[in-house]
């Protein structure tokens, strides 16, 4: 008799539902209530799943050990709850402008959405692995969905082949630490392991792993797909995979690494510090040159897993409290990095008109006289992702540099803050075209008379980022109690 | 602990020594007398025309999708059966929204019509001939 504990999947089951119920829609004949009969089924599907994510009680593993319901996973899951509520509102005008098949495309996000909850519930290596895979896959055909459009179906094409790529690293890492530790499951996997003097297998194993889900992290070196599949893709797919993707990546690699390898920390840790410093420098120096704005997210993207995984580096610490504080210190991070990462994307949609987004830094010139509020909102959110009081982007960078400078790692600190200052210049640079150049005379384009028609609802989920990036900000000790809670049940 | 396979090892090299073993054998042993009607494609194959490196149907794939899901789900109906008396209701219900998932994807491809192999590609452009003839 399997034992099956189903409150504990109820979030991701409810999700599931309203995606096959979206698709079950999609095929009676078209009524006017059609589109917004789909619409609702996908926030209902949203609000029950967050109703069902239950507030308190201890860890609890189901299904054969295969998944766990713990602070962590209900942090991670309404991080990406979170993101997938403020995706849908986002896509709508998109999939109105470009024609795009609803059903199909909120179905599809739904479906990544589940896939990212079972991920960081998942408690043995081959869950992992599939929830991966079923996030990635329907992630893959989000980026491809506009199909007329060249530059989608390239983003698709990239992501697809070197996601690919990126999966056999990981499922081969994870067959290798399979043979080292003999179980699949995290609890046991280290001590199955044992120490990694000399255990080439264990190390190879644990290095592909970090290698597969930095590819997912987007971190240097693995990089390089990052900013043509973010530019090329819808804008609100990009704002849901840059941000949704990177919290359940970080949430899984997290309880991979600090939950199943806490005694192998001698072989994930300089890697993760490696990578955290690559991924620094290479994310705020390829944002310095860029002319398109989603370009410039795009790398920023890059920059911010590398300072998320700064907080994974210090979990490599043999001392407990602060592995702890890395970790709560990285999920943070994560939180904070989605809210505003989330609506600066919107925000190009926001600024632009239907079916023209805003893409260059020409394009905002001058946008605080004809926009004051939306100019504003993004003022906010380009001050936080830079890391400048009040807001959650300083919160963040603060408690991990501090619990990277007490877990020892001072070198990933002093990098962290000389790459934050680098980025203070690009992101200013677009709160100072905003509110200081003039729109552009270009000869053949006229320069838009009157406020351009746009979706009031895209204006509101920029302002619910701002808003949240404010509130993480000016009142961070609930949302770090939250983390806080997450990384330390994660110890074993 | 890598001697605790070497039966293993042991094992692949006799097979494929028999294997080969017997092809020799069988070779060296038998008489050769090829005619047109000997050499002719066995039964079920089928004479080749071209190379298999050519461009073909994207709608293949779709086929063969849905060949694959289908034949999943026969790998998952079957061990289901064998220990559906012991599993009980739970294990009815949790195969019954298995079988729901699939026939919501089996219905959604029929009902857009990719299952129909004649489509129309709407308008077909007829280029000029270049020759100017």
């Amino acid at each position: 008799m399997p034992t099956a504990d189903w409150s504990m999947i109820g979030p991701v089951l409810a999700v599931l539902a309203a995606a096959l119920g979206m698709v079950a829609l999609d095929l009676f004949p078209r009524r006017p209530w059609h589109r917004s009969a789909v619409e609702w089924t996908a926030y209902l599907g949203l609000i029950a799943a967050i109703a069902l994510l239950h507030g308190a009680g201890e860890p609890r593993v189901g299904f054969g050990g295969a998944l766990i319901a713990d602070p962590l996973s209900r942090f991670m899951s309404l991080a990406i709850l979170l993101a997938t509520a403020l995706a849908v509102p986002a896509s709508l005008p998109a999939i109105a402008a470009r024609g795009l098949l609803m059903a199909e495309y909120l179905a599809l996000l739904l479906l990544s959405a589940a896939g990212m909850m079972l991920l960081v519930m998942s408690h043995d290596l081959i869950t992992m692995f599939l929830s991966v895979e079923v996030l990635s896959l329907a992630l893959y055909v989000l980026c491809g969905i506009a199909r007329k459009d060249a530059r989608s179906n390239e983003s698709a094409m990239k992501y697809f082949v070197l996601g690919a790529f990126a999966t056999g690293f990981l499922l081969y890492g994870m067959a290798l630490v399979y043979g080292a530790a003999g179980t699949v499951f995290l609890s046991g996997m280290s001590d199955g392991i044992g120490g990694t003097e000399g255990s080439v297998l264990a190390v190879a194993g644990v290095s592909l792993i970090v290698a597969g889900f930095a590819f997912k992290l987007g971190a240097a070196p693995f990089h390089m797909w990052v900013p043509d599949v973010y530019e090329g893709a819808p804008t609100p797919v990009t704002a849901f995979m840059s941000v949704a993707v990177k919290a359940a990546g970080l949430g899984a690699l997290a309880r991979l690494l600090v939950g199943g390898m806490a005694l192998q920390a001698d072989a994930w840790g300089p890697l993760a510090v490696f990578l955290a410093a690559l991924t620094m420098v290479v994310g705020n120096l390829g944002a310095l040159t860029q002319a398109s704005v989603k370009r410039m997210l795009a790398y920023s993207s890059i920059a911010h897993s590398g300072y998320a995984l700064i907080g994974v580096a210090s979990a490599a610490s043999p001392e407990a409290t602060y592995a702890v504080a890395g970790i709560s210190a990285a999920l943070f991070y994560a939180a904070a990095y989605l809210v505003m990462t989330l609506g600066a994307f919107v925000f190009l949609m926001f600024a632009g008109r239907p079916g023209q987004e805003a893409e260059t830094y020409d394009h905002l010139a001058g946008l605080a006289r004809r926009r004051p509020w939306a100019a504003a909102l993004m003022t906010v959110l380009m001050v936080s992702l830079a890391g400048i009081p009040p807001t959650a982007g300083f919160i963040g960078k603060f408690v991990l540099f501090k619990a990277a400078v007490e877990a020892g790692q001072v070198g990933l600190a002093v990098i962290g803050v000389i790459t934050s200052a680098v980025g203070v210049y690009y992101y200013l640079r677009v709160v100072v075209v905003m509110y200081m150049h003039e729109p552009e005379e270009v000869p053949g384009r006229k320069v838009e008379p009157e406020a351009p028609p746009f979706d009031p609802n895209l204006g509101w989920v920029v302002a619910i980022g701002a808003a949240l990036t404010l509130l993480l900000g000016v009142y961070p000790t609930i949302f770090l109690n939250f983390s806080r809670a997450a990384a330390s049940t994660l110890l074993p | 602990m890598y001697f605790d396979y070497a039966n293993i090892l042991v094992y692949l090299l006799v097979a494929a020594g028999f294997i080969l073993g017997s092809l020799i054998v069988g070779r060296v042993v038998r008489r050769q007398r090829p005619d047109p009607e000997k050499l002719a494609t066995y039964e079920c194959g089928e004479e080749t025309i071209g190379t298999a490196w050519i461009q073909f149907n994207v709608r293949f794939y779709i086929i063969a999708l849905i060949f694959l899901i289908f034949d999943v789900e026969i790998a998952v109906l079957f061990p289901w059966t064998t220990v559906f008396r012991q599993a009980g209701l739970l294990a009815f219900i949790e195969m019954g929204v298995f079988l729901a998932i699939l026939g919501v994807g089996f219905a959604y491809v029929w009902a857009k019509g990719d299952l129909e192999w004649l489509k129309s590609l709407g308008e077909v452009r007829t280029e000029p001939s270049r020759e100017g003839r």
